[in-house]
């Protein structure tokens, strides 16, 4: 039997500076594992992340998309979680329509948080992957 | 464009998941780099040397250095090009290290990632425009407000450099929680009398203003002037000031949130606060039967204190000293979770209260029962592992700090952060403990978590030190990650007006358009986000830059 190539997806995520970006540089110096698939674009806050770079990512070539911020409450600059979490719902909705909800995430991992970083990264990367190979 | 790669082997700690040297190849083939080269330690003076010397010899003017993560070495690497009167702000940091050695263990899966972690900072860096920081000028005035320990402190300092200073205080007199505090551990000084020093000292000089039973009501601008409507007795004032320290203090815990306590239903349960208050005239029998419960408010994950106060243990062995003194033959029981005596002199001073007298007993109390010949308390001798019945004349609840009852209010007036349990955050908690995220506001004192009273007075200190660093400059440079508008294509449609919460959007009424108040933009990048016509750019992260680092990264180039 011809034995099946596994298929591994290429998640793109948008991480603040201020928590998320900071936790992933935690992650690394505690020496953590994820997916090599998860690569970071970092944006000073991520409302600064337009719904045009997520379908961008998504048009090339990206099995998925995460935009990760600070917890609500806790933004560096006091509310732009808030306009991030409105503008990624309304997306999503758009997403759903098109059957590739799935494609995108929005999770807040704070900069103490590179555990939280690591589970929600690996978490995405193996559901998408199971997908992308028919399970 | 002429780009230079290096890469950094950081010793084995990249070198050994990654390929530098098949990378440093691969990236000679792209006709806008000019030099890509790998070296065991690009912070070591070599590496470094390596870096100017290509600047120089190749005319770079672009500088793309794929090591650790950017938050280390951010200056270092940044000086160089500004020796070589190269822009800063054309080099590009790529974190293979942090973000592809570390993090995977597959030789040719990290090569592959670092490959396009480098490409995405290449790519980005094109769009890269040299930018200037900005210089603006400073009010050399100081708001401090709250008029307890830490912001009496902190106002004494300032005026005495020669700033002028506004103080606010919310309360009819200054002083804070301090004023009532009978005796402050460890000097036994009488905290009224310390504060009547400082509040003497600081009246009498001139280049100060005391507004008491006044509230922040408004506050709006940048740093170095900022505006604060200030609502007084006398009515409303405003205030031009460089900077701020926030001194608000914290509100005692409200024992009431623990039914259980029986607080307030029992004139024989009391506080450690209403213990101080009342002095002698509290009226006990005369060998009377007291407990002190430690961690009342503290470490509590249920009321949502899961946090140490750190003074209360303190408090709980003056509150039992007090007893002994007062009544030799006392039976004084202490109930506590851990002994946390962490100030100096402290582990000795709970010694000698033991030595006095005072028993410990690692405990949980479960029930508080009056009853009308005493208190019973019903617990569990955790060290023995078995139940126990007391009962008692007086029982004294060591509270512990809750965040100060505005700092929700203060926090959303100010622009600034509040940590979970709703103390104002500082910037970095161990390389900025007195900065928050907002330049020029500074926080002192235990607004910004749990503090005795020494360290509320150096907290006091050290922000209006650092406050009166930056003011005594006289200018600022404005971080250059700031929006722009090109007025061109501005429609008017004022959605990132509304969007700014940093209010820096203002819109011009005769042309249609608005600009960007440079120095008060955060730079989040909200409007550019926001703008429907792509008028408003975050410098540093305009679209293209963060367009084409996607495309590299997943490499659509």
């Amino acid at each position: 039997m011809e034995e099946k190539i596994e298929k591994n997806p290429e998640i793109v995520g948008f991480a603040c500076s201020f928590c998320t970006f900071k936790a992933s540089e935690m992650a690394g110096s505690l020496r953590m594992k994820y997916p090599d698939g998860v690569k970071l674009v970092q944006v000073p806050c991520s409302s600064r992340v337009d719904p045009a770079f997520v379908i961008k990512a998504i048009f090339e070539g990206a099995d998925g998309v995460f935009v990760a911020g600070c917890h609500p409450g806790d933004c560096h600059f006091i509310k732009g979680n808030y306009f991030t979490r409105r503008k990624i719902a309304a997306l999503k909705e758009q997403f759903d329509a098109f059957g590739m909800k799935d494609k995108l995430r929005l999770f807040w991992v704070s900069a103490a948080e590179a555990r939280r970083f690591v589970e929600k990264v690996t978490e995405m990367y193996n559901d998408i992957k199971d997908k992308k190979n028919g399970r | 464009m002429k780009t230079g790669i290096f890469i950094c082997h950081c010793g084995h700690n990249i070198k050994h998941t990654v390929d530098v040297a098949g990378l440093s190849e691969y990236f000679r083939k792209y006709p806008q780099v000019t030099v890509s080269e790998d070296y065991p330690f690009l912070c070591s003076e070599p590496g470094q040397n390596m870096i100017t010397d290509s600047i120089e010899k190749q005319g770079l003017d672009r500088v793309i250095v794929a090591s650790c993560a950017p938050s280390l070495h951010g200056e270092l690497f940044k000086d160089l090009l500004r020796k070589k009167d190269v822009n800063p702000f054309l080099l590009r940091r790529v974190s293979i290290r942090e973000h592809c050695s570390w993090v995977g263990d597959d030789m040719v899966q990290n090569t592959e990632k670092a490959k396009r972690l480098i490409l995405s900072g290449l790519y980005g860096a094109a769009h890269y425009i040299p930018l200037e920081e900005k210089q603006v000028d400073v009010n050399k005035s100081a708001l401090v407000l709250g008029g307890g320990v830490s912001g009496l402190s902190a106002a004494l300092f300032l005026s005495k450099m020669g700033m002028d200073v506004y103080l606010v205080e919310e309360a009819p007199e200054l002083g804070g929680r301090v004023r009532e505090l009978k005796s402050v551990w460890p000097s036994r000084k009488n905290g009224a009398d310390i504060i009547a020093g400082m509040e003497k000292e600081l009246r009498g000089r001139d280049n100060v203003a005391i507004f008491t039973s006044s509230k922040l009501t408004n506050f709006e601008g940048f740093f170095g002037n900022y505006q604060a409507t200030v609502d007084t007795p006398n009515g409303e004032k405003k205030i031009m000031a460089g900077g701020v320290v926030v001194a608000i203090g914290f509100t005692p815990f409200d024992p009431n949130i623990k039914p259980e306590l029986g607080y307030g239903r029992d004139p024989r349960i009391v506080t450690t606060l209403d213990l101080e208050r009342a002095g002698e005239s509290l009226n006990l029998p005369d060998n009377p039967r007291v407990a002190i419960l430690h961690c009342v408010g503290s470490r509590d994950e249920q009321i949502g204190r899961p946090y140490c106060s750190r003074i209360c243990c303190i408090n709980a062995l003056r509150a039992a000293e007090g007893i002994k003194e007062r009544f030799e033959g006392s039976y004084v029981e202490s109930f506590y979770m851990d002994m946390r005596a962490h100030p100096r002199g402290g582990e000795e001073f709970f010694e000698d209260t033991q030595e006095k007298g005072v028993l410990f007993t690692r405990a949980n109390i479960a029930e508080i029962i009056p009853e009308p010949e005493g208190i019973v308390l019903r617990g569990e001798d955790t060290l023995l592992g078995e139940v126990f019945e007391r009962e008692f004349d007086l029982v004294v609840l060591s509270i512990g700090m809750s965040s100060p009852a505005t700092s929700r209010e203060m926090a959303s007036l100010l622009k600034i952060s509040l940590d979970k349990d709703k103390f104002f955050l500082e910037a970095h908690i161990k390389l900025r403990p007195f900065d928050t995220a907002v330049k020029g506001i500074f926080i002192a004192g235990s607004c910004s978590g749990p503090k005795d009273v020494e360290e509320s007075i150096n907290h006091g200190r050290a922000s209006a030190l650092k406050l009166y660093g930056f003011l005594n400059l006289g200018y600022a440079f404005v971080d250059p990650f700031i929006s722009i508008v090109d007025a061109k294509r501005c429609s008017g449609c004022r959605m990132c007006e509304q969007a700014c919460v940093a209010k820096a959007i203002k819109y011009d009424e005769d042309k249609h358009v608005v600009h960007v108040e440079e120095a008060a933009c955060m730079g989040c990048g909200l409007c550019n986000a926001t703008c429907p016509s792509s008028a408003i750019s975050l410098k540093g992260y305009v679209d293209t830059i963060i367009g084409d680092e996607i495309s590299a990264l997943l490499e659509a180039m």
